[in-house]
């Protein structure tokens, strides 16, 4: 049954898939081309700030792959309003693990191709000296980044249209309540707290923020 | 009406310098209009200065004071001033100690020109410290903190200025100072910075330039170094010693660099160097350190700052390194707090993927 889920899966997917395995195996080769090997101090300095800078599209990369595979799960049962699903022999928590397993044995391929791009990035380059290169670290990172956006929106999608309402619903109440709050000038920052709250550990996001570089010191 | 009083005096000025046309004029007839124009420009000046003073004319100010310290401002700053001014005053008064007493030769005026009470009229003997109405409070904290180490400063012996070459300020714990400055103990070309990581405390004496000012040609630089140096800094200079250095000849690499003075040698390790230095020395040694530090002029700068921070010399600069490196700036490794974190949201998100209402 798993095979068959995955096959269709991959199916569906394999163009966006591969279009976003490339991006994963150029980007650390990008990193590389910024790297001079015969960098003094001052241009490492301005090196690192613009890997640096380039480090943000990691993260935005993890979260696409996240996205696509998740949706693309669940795209084909929303169409044909789960009908299929709900004449096989099967609990609904063992198909959803079907389709969650396939989507993230598919997530591997980008990991895969990211890390084979970092690995050639960090051979290729003669570093500055007190440079390193982290190209597995990197890899991992970014397929637990990748997982995370996965099952997140994975989750969202598994609802119905009634609970993807309500959370929109929710965020735009807190919008709303902070542009008021801000028009009585109180000092009080709920977005602020909230989005901290996701994004420091132990947050779910927390994997998100923080330094991808493949080169860094 | 100061606006329209400007526009008539610019009206003026312009009529005065068009006037007369373009023809060939004697140096007589040029003189006379730069008279007439400097005389027209102190007019303009006049004017504006006695606009501005009917504009603030009866102006409340508010003084807040700290210890010596009088700062003046306008009432509407008073909220974002005094959190600046509590912020700030503690890392003043600690790392200063007696010599704060010198602020009160002096008025510091917080000087926001978009104020709705208009800027704070010029007061006598006062330093003016610019800022904007809509300031936070931590940016006004740093120009404060900034205008009061230069006034403190000033008492600074030459010895010791000429070492720190900076400013030194009162750091706060989350200044995001050391950072860069490991990654400069990391990256740096230079030998003595790369055995100062490595731990040699002597190596970090001379790139921090307590050590080795008599010839630092030679000290604070090998063979290798000054060829790098005469490579980055001089490598359009063709003459024929350049060409000797480059190929490898030190002697020729002393020639050039010993040729250019003492503005090409400075030391090894930059002045944020110094400063953090400073700032460990002020930390370790509490209160009365920077009297001390200045109670010691004339005495070599490592004997200065093991007075002032109260420890050995080794252990001062020991301290630095220590610190410095434990500022290394997160890697893209996550740890596995963060690993095992992301997992387990992971396995609930998946946990409620199956509990979802669709099918219920």
């Amino acid at each position: 049954m798993f095979k068959a889920v995955l096959y269709t899966q991959w199916k569906w997917t394999r163009l966006p898939l591969l279009i976003l395995a490339l991006a994963a195996f150029a980007l650390p080769l990008v990193s590389a081309r910024q790297m001079a090997p015969d960098a003094e101090y001052w241009n490492t300095q301005g090196l690192l700030q613009s890997l640096d800078a380039l480090g943000a599209f990691y993260p935005l990369l993890a979260a696409t792959v996240g996205l696509i595979l998740a949706a693309a799960a669940w795209a084909a049962d929303h169409r044909g309003r789960h009908v299929y699903a709900l004449s096989l022999p099967l609990p609904r928590w063992h198909y959803v693990l079907l389709r969650l397993g396939a989507a993230a044995l598919l997530l591997v391929v980008p990991a895969i191709a990211m890390w084979l791009g970092a690995l050639i990035a960090a051979t290729v380059t003669t570093l500055p000296p007190g440079l390193h290169a982290y190209p597995t670290t990197l890899a991992l990172r970014f397929a637990l980044a990748a997982f995370i956006a996965l099952t997140l929106f994975f989750a969202v999608s598994a609802g119905t249209s009634r609970t993807a309402g309500y959370v929109l619903a929710a965020i735009g109440v807190l919008v709303v309540a902070q542009i008021a709050i801000g028009l009585f000038d109180l000092k009080l920052q709920i977005l602020e707290t909230i989005l901290y709250q996701i994004y420091i550990w132990p947050g779910p996001l927390e994997i998100f923020v923080g330094r991808w570089s493949l080169f860094d010191v | 009406m100061s606006e329209r009083r400007s526009v008539l005096a610019l009206l003026i000025l312009s009529s005065a310098g068009l006037a007369g046309g373009a023809h060939a004029q004697a140096t007589a007839e040029f003189r006379r209009r730069v008279e007439d124009l400097q005389r027209t420009a102190r007019r303009v000046h006049e004017t504006l200065q006695a606009a501005a003073e009917v504009r603030t004319r009866g102006m409340v100010l508010d003084t807040l004071r700290r210890g010596p310290l009088n700062l003046v401002i306008a009432p509407s700053l008073e909220p974002v001033a005094t959190a600046a001014l509590d912020s700030t005053w503690p890392a003043i008064e600690r790392t200063y100690g007696r010599a704060i007493a010198d602020l009160g030769n002096t008025a510091f005026v917080l000087q926001a020109l978009d104020a709705p009470e208009g800027p704070v009229p010029p007061q006598p003997r006062s330093i003016e410290i610019l800022a904007s109405a809509s300031a936070r409070p931590g940016d006004v904290a740093i120009s404060l903190r900034q205008a009061l180490a230069t006034q403190i400063q000033q008492g600074m012996d030459s010895g010791l200025a000429h070492w720190v070459g900076g400013e030194l300020l009162p750091m706060l714990p989350d200044s995001g100072f050391y950072g860069p400055l490991y990654l400069e103990l990391t990256i740096s070309p230079w030998h003595r910075v790369q055995d100062c990581r490595r731990g040699d405390l002597p190596s970090c004496r001379l790139a921090l330039g307590v050590d080795g000012r008599d010839d630092p040609t030679d000290r604070w630089y090998d063979a290798s170094d000054r060829r790098r140096m005469v490579a980055t800094w001089l490598p359009t200079e063709l003459s024929d010693v350049t060409a000797l250095c480059l190929r490898g000849q030190d002697a020729a690499c002393r020639q050039v660099l010993v040729g250019h003075g003492t503005g090409l040698i400075s030391m090894p390790l930059g002045g944020a160097a110094r400063l953090a230095l400073l700032d460990i020395v002020l930390q370790h040694g509490g209160t009365g350190a920077y009297d001390r530090l200045l109670a010691t002029r004339g005495q070599p700068i490592d004997e200065r700052l093991a007075a002032a921070a109260a420890i050995p010399a080794d252990s001062v600069f020991a301290a630095w390194r220590t610190r410095v490196l434990s500022a290394q700036p997160l890697p893209v490794a996550v740890s596995p707090g963060s690993a095992w974190v992301a997992v387990g949201w992971c396995l609930l998100l998946a946990v409620l993927s199956m509990r979802s209402s669709r099918w219920r």
